[in-house]
């Protein structure tokens, strides 16, 4: 098969998954129990004493409906929701009172900045850290159980500790991190906002970075002991090369898994960062998609849900496609040899 | 080729460019507002704070009213009764020439922020013309019983109700509708009429709907809004100010805060200095000094309003009283209050009046039905009403034999009431109710409530202290079935609907201060008799406050207002709280706009992330050189 079969045939599969995955959601948050413009409602009027007729109540709840479309027939609803989407009209956020698009752009930023370094960060000291720890055994001994300890906790039982510990008691960094600190260090940078951001964004980053750098070191471990115990690598060895290089080749192989394992990653680490959103007080998804729900926002929901899916997909055929390029393997065995 | 090595030189070229372009984007310099300066509020936005529409402050930020708008009169529960209402707007307390004709007078001092006085037209406005133009609105109802305002000269008026005067309603106005400026908003209503409501169309009613350009008469205007936070900046030549003088605070911030661990978090910290989330530990943290509540001690916070337990009556077997008073008397309200609650609470009376109400409770009937925590008797009152487990499950059936099990609904979340009705529901499983706790989420309470689909709920929407206990009453027993109206549990006994009506028609005023305490006698023995909800305990005003950069909170020695910033409650204290805030620590010398915090604490972050980063780097090197040292010998 050709390099242009497979990608095409990648392409197509990550479509049909993309479409599957978006009526999924549209269905979900249409048929969840609940009612929209009642909740709705409830965002436009509750304070003690303040008191509403039946008539004002259904009026309200009226307009809410055709405001959120509520009223076509479910496959209209269904082919105008596609129909938008491709325009890349995401529909009205009723908790921001502003387009979903707008909106999320804004967000996936503030989520970018956060994951982006996170996970770069995190895959690159931590192959690295795991690759000594496979080479040198008293090193090792050290790491292990750091290592282990630190990919076995759940990211948002870290960001807790860390916050309670370096946030609140020790007060070194702040506890949560807030759209100021990011604007005003993107707008206006200073050494001052830049020390703000700084403060504010240590303890989230160091969350997501220390939990999966545990399980990037871990892998890394152990696809380099293995490596080094292959025959070419004794083969080398007998050879007399020096240690360094039989692991530089030894690491080639090592880190493909690994590669593969990032496309995997990023969903595992958004998750994380949804946790992460809730503990920091984060501007990004997490704590959007939270409050969407609680508000019955059906088209945030939507639209954060599809945009993130889509961010995998994306990520994962761009990881489809570097393994091709760096793999030799793979690609002459798809040239036909 | 050197592979073990890229991923190294990658990394350290893409830091050394980023922190290129750090400073190369060295632009303007941030303007940081002065923590001390500040006043941190929280626990009372939960979406972004773009709305500040004072006909609809129900849906807007709170502050709306209060902070921007203003309110003739506050109104202070804690308050003997004789100090409660503080004149704001108003000049003294209303003076009734008759329980129709009531004159009211503003303070002379009193005017808007582009300097044009708050005179008897704006009241008439705000009062007649507005509920009369507008389809709904926040204070609307009162169309229904004032006739006329008559304007007596530029700063007094009288109002002239209807035979069918709503008191409860007026007097709460009093303190929660906001006076509006006639001169600037009457042509918004004359041109938009209705539309002026919806916050999707009219988040802020000012010109080019621009938060900056709103005209009110409040302490503070909008200085920035963002989606997790609102700032607000004092307005220095404020009316006020020679009759209250200036809240020292020049800053107000409201922050929207996801969770209540998150609060917990940022007020340890001293990121947040008003705290009205639901702090579970709240007691733990006053304990150890990290923040101070009103009390010193149990039950640390103020009474709020009332957490009645309503059943559904139009379901069996809610609708016999026999058994609504089997759950009184098997519910153990003291366990919950210190399980679910950690004491935080207090109980409430069988009737449901709240403290300020004390006056009118009658004592006597209470006694005699004997209202307490007696399973005994509960199950004494099941049995002989014909609630019996014929067939051995442990769960009673119907008197008719049908199997029964009940669910009690709380929104998801709201920990301190999840706990209380897992309590609950084992409390009446021991007398042989089988209850089940189910917490579906809050859309799905609120719809659940509304269409009336469940069997027992709690609630306190509506129970806040009002000057009236009709409004209680009203909304407990009286009014249309609806989430946001009122009488969840369905309740319809002509009986109390009238003795509630009569209560609603009473002046208040002292001549008739004897009918008051009759006419809710009748209502209290009836609600004795019947149960038809169950007042549980009292939910309290959270607050907590630190005081790491204000001091001067209200506290039991100190009991000058409520400190809560809740929607359409600053007229509890809040407004007074910021009146009467202290710095902390001497203020420092007016710093310019870049100074940093405080420059010991600022010192002492730099020495520790700096000392941080140097240690961090010297255990690499000295790993690194280890390793190249261990390898030279195992090569060598």
């Amino acid at each position: 098969m050709s390099l242009l079969a497979y990608l095409a045939r990648r392409i197509l599969i990550y479509v049909l998954v993309f479409v599957i995955s978006a009526s999924l959601v549209w269905a979900l948050v249409r048929f969840a129990p609940g009612d929209p413009a009642l909740t709705s409602f409830l965002r436009v009027m509750m304070a003690p004493g303040v008191t509403y007729t039946p008539e004002q109540v259904e009026g309200i709840k009226r307009q809410a409906i055709e405001l959120l479309g509520l009223n076509l027939p479910l496959h209209e609803q269904y082919a105008l929701f596609w129909r938008k989407m491709l325009a890349g009209d995401l529909g009205y956020s009723t908790y921001f009172m502003a387009p979903v698009s707008e909106k999320l752009r804004e967000y996936l930023v503030h989520d970018l900045i956060l994951i982006a370094p996170a996970i770069v960060v995190s895959w690159f000291l931590g192959n690295y850290i795991g690759a000594l720890a496979a080479r040198y055994k008293s090193l090792d001994r050290v790491l292990v159980p750091v290592i282990y300890i630190l990919t076995a906790t759940p990211y948002f039982i870290f960001g807790l500790v860390m916050v309670y510990t370096l946030g609140v008691t020790l007060g070194v960094f702040k506890p949560i991190i807030s759209s100021t600190d990011i604007k005003s260090f993107l707008y206006s940078p200073s050494p001052q906002t830049f020390y703000e951001f700084m403060k504010a964004y240590t303890l989230p980053f160091l969350s997501l970075v220390l939990v999966s750098m545990g399980g990037w070191a871990s892998g890394m471990r152990t696809l380099m002991t293995y490596e080094l115990e292959s025959n070419y690598a004794r083969y080398m060895e007998s050879l007399g090369f020096s240690g360094r290089k039989v692991a530089s080749y030894a690491f080639r192989y090592a880190i493909n898994p690994q590669i593969t394992g990032l496309g995997i990653q990023l969903g595992t680490v958004i998750v994380a960062g949804l946790a992460l959103s809730g503990i920091f007080n984060y501007p990004g998804a997490g704590i959007a998609l939270i409050y969407a729900i609680n508000f019955r926002d059906i088209f945030l929901i939507q639209g954060i849900a599809i945009v993130y899916t889509l961010m995998v997909i994306i990520f994962n055929f761009v990881i489809d496609v570097l393994y091709v390029v760096i793999d030799p393997r793979l690609r002459h065995g798809m040239m036909g040899g | 080729m050197k592979v073990s090595r890229k991923p190294l030189v990658a990394l350290a070229t893409t830091l050394a460019l980023t922190l290129l372009l750090a400073s190369a984007l060295l632009l303007a310099r941030a303007q940081p507002i002065p923590r001390g300066e500040m006043v941190i509020l929280g626990g009372a936005w939960w979406e972004p704070p773009r709305k500040w529409n004072p006909f609809n402050y129900g849906g807007s930020a709170s502050g709306t009213v209060g902070l921007i708008y203003e309110p003739l009169y506050l109104w202070t529960p804690i308050k003997p009764e004789a100090e409660a209402w503080t004149p704001w707007l108003a000049r003294e307390l209303p003076t009734w020439e008759s329980p129709t004709r009531v004159v009211i007078k503003l303070r002379p001092e009193a005017k808007w922020w582009d300097g044009k006085p708050i005179t008897a037209d704006d009241i008439i406005f705000t009062f007649y013309e507005v509920p009369r133009k507008l389809p709904w609105c926040a204070w609307c109802g009162m169309k229904d019983y004032i006739i006329e305002i008559q304007k007596v000269d530029d700063k007094t008026v009288r109002f002239i109700f209807g035979d069918n005067a709503n008191y409860a309603n007026f007097l709460q106005n009093l303190y929660s509708a906001p006076v509006l400026p006639k001169h600037v908003l009457s042509s918004f209503v004359d041109q938009y009429g209705g539309d002026l409501v919806d916050l999707a169309k009219w988040p802020v009613v000012a010109e080019g709907k621009d938060p900056a350009k709103i005209v009110a008469s409040g302490m503070y205007r909008i200085h920035s809004l963002a989606d997790d936070h609102f700032i607000l900046v004092r307005v220095d030549n404020w009316w006020g100010k020679d009759v209250f003088g200036l809240p020292a605070p020049r800053y107000v911030k409201g922050v929207v805060v996801y969770s209540n661990q998150v609060a917990a978090n940022m007020l340890g910290a001293g990121e947040l200095d008003w705290s009205n989330f639901y702090i579970p530990g709240g007691p733990d943290m006053v304990k150890r000094g990290l923040a101070v509540a009103y009390f010193k001690d149990y039950p640390f916070y103020l009474p709020a309003n009332v957490a009645y337990l309503f059943v559904n009556t139009q379901k069996a077997p809610f609708n016999d009283p026999n058994f609504r008073k089997a759950m009184y008397f098997a519910i153990d309200v003291d366990k919950i209050i210190s399980a679910a609650f950690e004491g935080v609470v207090t109980p409430a009376n069988p009737v449901g009046l709240m403290p300020h109400w004390e006056k009118y409770l009658a004592k006597d009937l209470i006694d005699q039905y004997g209202y307490k925590y007696d399973p005994e008797r509960a199950k004494r009152i099941l049995d002989a009403a014909g609630y019996r487990d014929i067939n051995g499950d442990g769960c009673r059936e119907l008197p008719d034999g049908k199997p029964f099990r009940m669910t009690i609904i709380v929104p998801y979340g709201w920990t301190d009431w999840m706990f209380a009705i897992i309590n609950i529901a084992d409390d009446l499983k021991k007398v042989g109710i089988c209850a089940e706790a189910q917490f579906p989420d809050f859309g799905l309470y609120v719809s659940m409530i509304d269409k009336g689909e469940y069997d027992a709920a709690i609630n306190n929407f509506g129970s806040f202290a009002t000057p009236h206990p009709y409004t209680l009453y009203y909304w407990a027993f009286r009014s249309e079935p609806g989430i946001w109206i009122g009488n969840h549990g369905r309740y319809n006994n002509p009986q109390l609907n009238a003795l509630i009506d009569q209560l609603g028609s009473i002046p208040p005023l002292p001549e008739y201060e004897d009918r008051i305490k009759s006419t809710l006698r009748e209502i209290q023995k009836i609600l004795l008799e019947e149960m038809p909800a169950l007042p549980l305990w009292y939910n309290g005003f959270w607050f907590l406050a630190s005081t790491k950069y204000w001091t001067g909170w209200p506290s039991q020695d100190n009991p000058y207002g409520v400190p809560v910033d809740w929607n359409g409650q600053w007229q509890y204290g809040g407004m007074t709280v910021l009146l009467k805030l202290k710095p902390a620590a001497a203020p420092t010398a007016p710093a310019p706009p870049a100074a940093p915090t405080p420059a010991p604490a600022a010192g002492y972050d730099v020495l520790t992330i700096v000392a941080a980063i140097v240690i961090v780097a010297a255990v690499a090197a000295a790993a690194f050189f280890y390793m190249k040292r261990a390898k030279k010998k195992k090569e060598g």
